[in-house]
């Protein structure tokens, strides 16, 4: 580290060093993302000035951190970016290649810097910028690392000083530890410079918001003192701190006056004097933001959720003090009591929870240059379409979602998409496109990843199954197509032909469909031949707290998602039509099949079949209405984590606490569903091994022509 | 000479069992336990410690002994999950009853003979004479091994692997 770190202990450096790369690592998603918006958008001005205030700002950032290499590299790379666009208002893709590649650099020397690792070596990747500057005839920057575009004004000066023959000197000043205004600081020795020369410009700007980040302040200015005269000068106790001063040779820009300022506006050249832009206002939100550890808001989650325990154990006291006639008053004060808490409580838990809800695009930002990459490899032209960004959910469920998810857009581009000539002869446009959606739908979000390709064949999938054993001949008959594509879960199933570097990678989509789970979420598959697929995955807002209703069925207590349940209705045994032998509800014209929750569970059968509830689960499409003998309402739960490899079951999704201290199962509504979907059809049964390999002997008729 | 060590020693029917007291957290009277569908048999259920949700094993049927119904005595002992014994999880385990905590010499322990007891020699570590007593070890580890349950449990747990099958 630089000499300038030494004052800070092991405990203020560490927390340095966090702030440093957490902010690095945005400034270089932002970055990315800039750098992709001005591929598609070459005529965004703002895409373009975005671009290279990030640069700067993270070399900035790395050189007074003491990550010289990735300020040495930043430098480079701005050095390149005025090449960018064609100055006919086109991207130069191998620019965009390079600088691509570029910032991959630089994320490896961040990761290298962060581990503690020694830098990587960046001759390779500045040799390339070297190369590919050269090879356009462009300068090669002397300065050291700085900005090197001036504004036309600053290039008057240089000019009329050279022709006068006054001296050009460059002063890097570093500020005093202590000192704590920095504009202000900036300002004084600014005004000790003009007493001895003229200031041509300085980096950071004086006035921008930088300067109060900034370590240091470097000066290009003209002066007739000399060197040594000036170091005195701009010495000030308390306020600078090191001062280096050395003659300047007014690099670059002299020589070639076009160079930085290919057709953008000569006021965001130097950063801080551009007009305040989206993003540099969104910076000054950025300093108003306080980074909390996510193991505090967890914990603060937590203590919540014990809360809402709390709360319904007082609940349940008032309850039992209300059966009580002598109580009566007690009871209606703790009912008042308990009402205000439930408010208060429920405020709380949502105001921890909305501290945890970030907006997708913090995943869906990493995938323009997924996209990109593939496609270029794989010899496929792909637009990808990002709608309902701003979608917000768990912080926690965005970090996991990135591997499940970036397997399902892989494999669109590699076996989902067709070649453009492939989709020229067969009418399509030559441009695919994946599109990558997400809302709010129920107290779930929703993430739909579909592609305009060739669809899945169910017809190769069913053969795939046969080949690697999952399912016999016999099976194959009787498959319907909807169950057909669901094989594309089952362990050890790959569409495509050949196994390939990207997709084929041990992991399927069965693991998708795991990771799914683990999330209290569901997968869903959707395709067309010939039109394409769609990938449909559902999550819980959060995995803390849920709405849930209560149900029964003799002594046993079952929690059911409130966002799973789209109605409740009261039938009596004669509101039952029987439809091939199964219990069936007409509702709405609409013929709803019925599964009782003790015999779902193979439990005895509770008592009392004449009143009885049936509440109608629904997932997506499918509905089915599920017969309970008692509704004992509804209630926020707290989801417990419960050790699934011992006590999981493939129709629990997991458990909560009541106040009265019992466990409660929470039935997973998706596996509900699918669980009677197969009932229904009792001849034919995809093995779906979360939910079906325990009843295997009980279904031993339907399962042995399945299993090996 | 190896140093002493201390066993929680329990009964499984007539026969005596013991595990290290490291492995053991806590032992607990059988509270109400939730019942978990589509489970395998030797899963009694969840049961709620403190707030937590732990699951419970029936030691008898998980080591495939002849059952026996629960009584007053019966107890759960509950593994330590920082314990290297165990499997790093908080599990339950139903045993007949807890008779008490023993120091043991290290010479007083044996290899698990061939035919010792009705259980598989694999779930055994060893077996100690105290007082002409024999108390078998049990090797929690094994015991407690997913990939174990997985062979002999109609299990349903979602690791479950279907070519094990």
């Amino acid at each position: 580290m630089t000499r300038n770190m030494e004052y800070l202990d092991d405990r203020e450096f560490e927390e340095l060093k966090k702030v440093f790369y957490t902010q690095a690592y945005e400034i270089m998603d932002d970055l990315q993302d800039s750098v992709l918006m001005l591929e598609a958008e070459p005529d965004n001005v703002d895409a373009l000035q975005a671009v290279k205030r990030y640069v700067h700002t993270l070399k900035g950032d790395s050189n007074s951190f003491g990550l010289t290499a990735v300020g040495t590299l930043c430098h480079r790379i701005e050095d390149m970016l005025p090449s960018l666009l064609d100055g006919k208002g086109h991207v130069e893709h191998d620019a965009v290649d390079l600088l691509l590649n570029s910032l991959d650099a630089v994320n490896k020397l961040l990761e290298e810097g962060e581990r503690g690792a020694e830098s990587g070596d960046i001759k390779h990747i500045i040799a390339k910028i070297d190369s590919f500057l050269n090879g356009r005839g462009n300068p090669v920057s002397v300065a050291g690392p700085l900005t090197p575009e001036h504004t036309e004004y600053q290039q008057l000066r240089i000019r009329n000083a050279l022709e006068a023959g006054i001296q050009l000197y460059e002063a890097e000043a570093v500020f005093h530890p202590l000192c704590g205004e920095r504009s202000v600081a900036a300002l004084m020795v600014v005004q000790k410079l003009n007493g001895m020369g003229q200031l041509i410009r300085s980096v950071p700007d004086t006035e921008g918001g930088d300067i109060d980040r900034s370590d240091r302040i470097t000066f290009f200015f003209s002066s007739g003192y000399s060197v040594e005269e000036l170091r005195k000068t701009l010495f000030i106790p308390g306020i600078t701190h090191e001062i280096t001063v050395s003659v300047w040779n007014g690099a670059p820009g002299l020589q070639d006056t076009s160079h930085g300022l290919h057709g953008t506006g000569n006021a965001a050249e130097a950063p801080g004097t551009a007009p305040k832009s989206a993003a540099a206002s969104q910076q000054n939100d950025k300093s108003e933001m306080l980074r909390v550890e996510a193991s505090k808001v967890d914990n603060l989650m937590n203590l919540a959720g014990e809360l809402i325990i709390a709360h319904s154990m007082i609940e349940q006291i008032a309850k039992d003090a209300a059966s009580d006639t002598v109580r009566t008053d007690i009871a209606a004060r703790l009912f008042s009591a308990h009402g205000y808490m439930e408010r208060t409580v429920s405020d709380m838990q949502k105001g921890i929870m909305k501290m945890r809800m970030v907006p997708i695009n913090h995943l869906f930002r990493r995938f323009p240059k997924v996209v990109r990459e593939l496609s270029a490899e794989k010899g496929k032209l792909v637009r990808l379409d990002i709608s309902g960004r701003e979608t917000e959910l768990d912080k926690g469920i965005v970090d996991s979602l990135w591997e499940p998810l970036s397997h399902i857009i892989r494999n669109a581009i590699d076996h989902g998409m067709e070649t453009p000539s492939d989709r020229r002869t067969i009418g399509k446009p030559e441009e695919g496109v994946v599109a990558l959606k997400a809302f709010h739908e129920a107290g779930y979000i929703v993430i739909e990843a579909s592609d305009d390709g060739k669809g899945i064949d169910t017809g190769t999938l069913k053969k795939k199954a046969v080949e690697n054993g999952l399912l016999t001949e016999q099976d194959i008959q009787v498959l319907p197509d909807s169950g057909a594509l669901d094989l594309i879960f089952l362990p050890g199933l790959s569409t495509s032909e050949t196994v390939s570097e990207t997709s084929g990678r041990g992991i399927g989509m069965d693991v998708v469909k795991s990771t799914l789970k683990g999330m209290k979420g569901s997968v869903e598959v959707e395709s067309t031949p010939g039109r394409g697929t769609k990938f449909t995955l559902r999550l819980p807002l959060t995995l803390a707290v849920i709405k849930a209703l209560l149900i029964g069925t003799g002594d046993r207590i079952y929690a059911v998602p409130v966002s799973a349940v789209t109605e409740v209705a009261r039938v009596m045994q004669s509101d039952l039509t029987t439809i091939n032998g199964k219990d069936s509800l007409v509702l709405r014209d609409r013929i709803i099949s019925i599964i009782r929750l003790h015999a779902l569970f193979g439990f005895p059968d509770g008592g009392d079949r004449k009143k009885q509830f049936i509440l109608i689960v629904g997932i997506g499409d499918k509905k089915v209405g599920l017969m309970v003998e008692r509704l004992i309402g509804q209630q926020e739960i707290v989801i417990k984590a419960v050790q699934d490899q011992y006590a999981g079951s493939g129709l629990i999704t997991g458990a909560s606490i009541l106040g009265d201290g019992r466990v409660v199962l929470i039935l997973d509504a998706p596996a509900v569903v699918r669980k009677a979907a197969e009932e229904e059809s009792a001849k034919f049964r995809v093995r779906d091994r979360t939910t079906m390999i325990g009843d295997r002997e009980d279904r031993g008729v339907a399962r042995r022509g399945i299993l090996p | 000479m190896g140093k002493s060590f201390q066993l929680v020693v329990f009964h499984i029917g007539k026969e005596l069992y013991g595990v290290g007291i490291e492995s053991v957290q806590e032992i607990v009277r059988v509270p109400d336990v939730t019942e978990v569908p589509e489970a395998p048999e030797f899963l009694e259920g969840v049961i709620n410690l403190r707030g937590r949700v732990v699951p419970v094993i029936d030691l008898r049927k998980r080591l495939r002994l002849p059952g026996e119904k629960k009584t007053k005595l019966t107890r759960v002992l509950v593994t330590d999950p920082k314990s290297n014994a165990g499997t790093g999880s908080t599990i339950g385990l139903l045993v007949d009853s807890v008779s008490e905590v023993l120091k043991i010499q290290p010479e007083n322990v044996e290899e698990p003979p061939e035919m010792i007891s009705a259980i598989g020699v694999e779930y055994i570590t060893g077996v100690a004479k105290v007082d002409e007593r024999l108390i078998i070890l049990i090797n929690l580890k094994k015991v407690l091994s997913i990939d174990d349950m997985k062979r002999i449990g109609r299990t349903v747990s979602r690791l479950t692997e279907p070519h094990a099958a």
